[in-house]
């Protein structure tokens, strides 16, 4: 547990093995929605990264998982300011000043848009949405209506602010900034070829991977989610083979 | 109320969350609460429960162990000479000798669905165990739960829906050459009915109180309260054991509201049982701080 008494954020830390790098990682744990089924692939990302000697972080949203209060931060600058904080309490115990932010799904694009506001050296992120209400639309599509409670998206109830401002998340519009982007992809889709020119256009350096196996057939949802390896192998082959030593 | 992290069991492999509650609302001689991972679940529980729960037990005065099994979550993989069940049920012994050493006054273990069946283990056998809370666990159909389930069945519009859907979706597998069915993904064996019975007999012999509860998601097994002692042949445990069914809640639990009703049946259930301090503890003169024999 780190942070402020009374708003802790839970956080586990993975320390390198062998040759430790200079690059340490903070990896997002997912937007509650996606949480019981993308936790298991965090670990095993946060494992596979410390086994390329990055030092990693991964941590819970306020409001999420082990961290505390009840629901998401009230806006999307408040869960800004969790990355911001967990990035700095993770280069306090490693003495890594150059962190790389990395997320998966909707965290991706909560993260994309904390990265207006806080400077990181480097993102990772793994198949962001470019529409935050194309999201959360998918996201309700998900369930039966007569199985969604009025003002919950899948069983999650949203801060009124935070979900406005997700709901009206354009990434196209405000594209990620670092210096170093890394835009990750587990299917061939045009969206992301444009983030990466909209970023790279902002000044990033930035490098979009399509996974090679997207073409293959792929395992179900859940399979890939709880069973397989293939998602957090790719992530950290990506970010040892794309960041500094 | 404050949280921490607690690392417990062989080399320290198995990880928590104790939420202790604050000083003024803490229950002197209270057990603690046992919360462990559901299947591939971690132990924050579908749809953050199991974080929610713990917090609304400390908020009445319940220490809250949550802990993730052996190789869930973000516990280590712990090695085992034993079965996987014997295993799990070691572990939630680990988690009692933790609680035990921080002054814990026995447990109420809660198991969901899979998770019954070590917190169960583990009860029989470890005499710290005060209570049960046993969630989607064991059922064996009867005859009034043919006659409820057909005719309820029959009277759903859902169920014609439901079929027509059944149907349209097998001919869209026929069209793409797919198998009918995926072969299940977790599979569990029940334990005889008479031994269960026995079993429950010898809990309620020793003072252990114990809550069953079924969510409406597991309907096609179990759809009224009466099953329970029909099922068991256990009328004697009538007015010993408390049976909930929760209408209205599928299998997850996965709406706010639903888990609303799950947290209200199980904190009401503790309170009443073991709110009262020095009364609760006198009745239970088993529930010791430290074990008879250790599990390790």
């Amino acid at each position: 547990m780190f942070g402020p008494a009374g708003e802790e954020l839970y956080g586990v830390l993975h320390l390198p093995a062998g040759d430790a790098r200079r690059t340490a990682v903070v990896l997002c744990h997912p937007l509650p929605f996606e949480y019981m089924r993308r936790r298991w692939q965090h670990r095993q990302a946060a494992e596979l990264l410390a086994e390329q000697g990055f030092a990693v972080l991964r941590f819970d949203w306020s409001g999420t998982g082990d961290s505390a209060g009840d629901a998401l931060p009230g806006s999307l600058a408040a869960a800004g300011r969790d990355v911001a904080l967990a990035a700095s309490e993770l280069s306090e115990r490693t003495d890594r000043p150059f962190v790389c932010a990395a997320a998966m799904g909707g965290a991706a694009a909560v993260l994309a848009r904390a990265s207006q506001d806080h400077g990181f050296a480097a993102l990772l992120l793994v198949d962001p949405p470019l529409s935050g209400s194309d999201y959360l639309g998918a996201l309700s599509a998900r369930r039966a209506a007569e199985h969604q409670a009025a003002g919950e998206t899948l069983g999650v109830r949203l801060p009124d602010t935070f979900r406005r401002e997700l709901e009206s998340l354009r990434l196209l519009d405000a594209p990620p900034r670092a210096d170093r982007v890394l835009l990750l992809a587990t299917a061939h889709e045009a969206g992301l070829r444009e983030l990466e020119r909209a970023a790279a256009a902002r000044g990033s350096d930035v490098t979009l991977r399509e996974r090679p196996s997207a073409a293959d057939p792929r395992p179900s949802e859940l399979e890939e989610a709880l069973l397989s390896n293939a998602l957090p192998s790719e992530m950290a082959a990506f970010v040892a083979a794309e960041l500094p030593a | 109320m404050r949280e921490r992290t607690l690392h417990f069991g062989v080399g320290g492999g198995l990880a928590g969350v104790l939420t202790e509650p604050s000083p003024e609302a803490l229950r002197e001689g209270a057990p603690a609460i046992v919360l462990s991972n559901v299947g591939m679940h971690s132990r924050i529980g579908p749809y953050r429960m199991w974080v929610e729960l713990s917090r609304r037990l400390a908020s009445e005065g319940f220490l809250t162990l949550r802990f993730d099994q052996s190789g869930f979550g973000d516990s280590g993989t712990v090695p085992s000479a034993v079965g996987p069940l014997e295993a799990a049920a070691l572990e939630q012994r680990a988690a009692i000798d933790a609680l035990a050493e921080r002054g814990a006054t026995g447990v109420v273990l809660l198991g969901f669905c899979s998770g019954v069946d070590p917190a169960h283990a583990a009860s029989l056998v470890d005499p710290r165990v005060r209570g049960v809370v046993y969630l989607d666990g064991y059922a064996y159909p009867t005859p009034q739960f043919f006659v409820r389930r057909w005719t309820l069945r029959f009277l759903r519009a859902r169920t014609w829906l439901n079929a027509i859907d059944r149907r349209r979706q097998r001919l869209l597998q026929l069209k793409k050459g797919e198998a009918p069915h995926a072969p299940p993904v977790f599979d569990r064996t029940y334990p005889p009915p008479e031994r269960l019975a026995s079993e429950l007999r010898a809990l309620a012999g020793r003072g252990v109180e114990m809550l069953f509860l079924w969510s409406r998601g597991r309907e096609h097994e179990f759809n009224h309260e009466a099953q329970f002692f029909s099922m068991l042949r256990v009328p004697d445990l009538r007015g010993r054991v408390q049976v909930r069914f929760l209408d209205g809640c599928d299998h997850l639990f996965s709406t706010a509201a639903q888990r609303a009703k799950l947290f209200e049946a199980v904190t009401r259930f503790v309170v009443a049982k073991f709110g009262g301090q020095e009364a609760s503890a006198a009745a239970h003169p088993a529930a010791v701080t430290s074990p008879a024999a250790r599990a390790r």
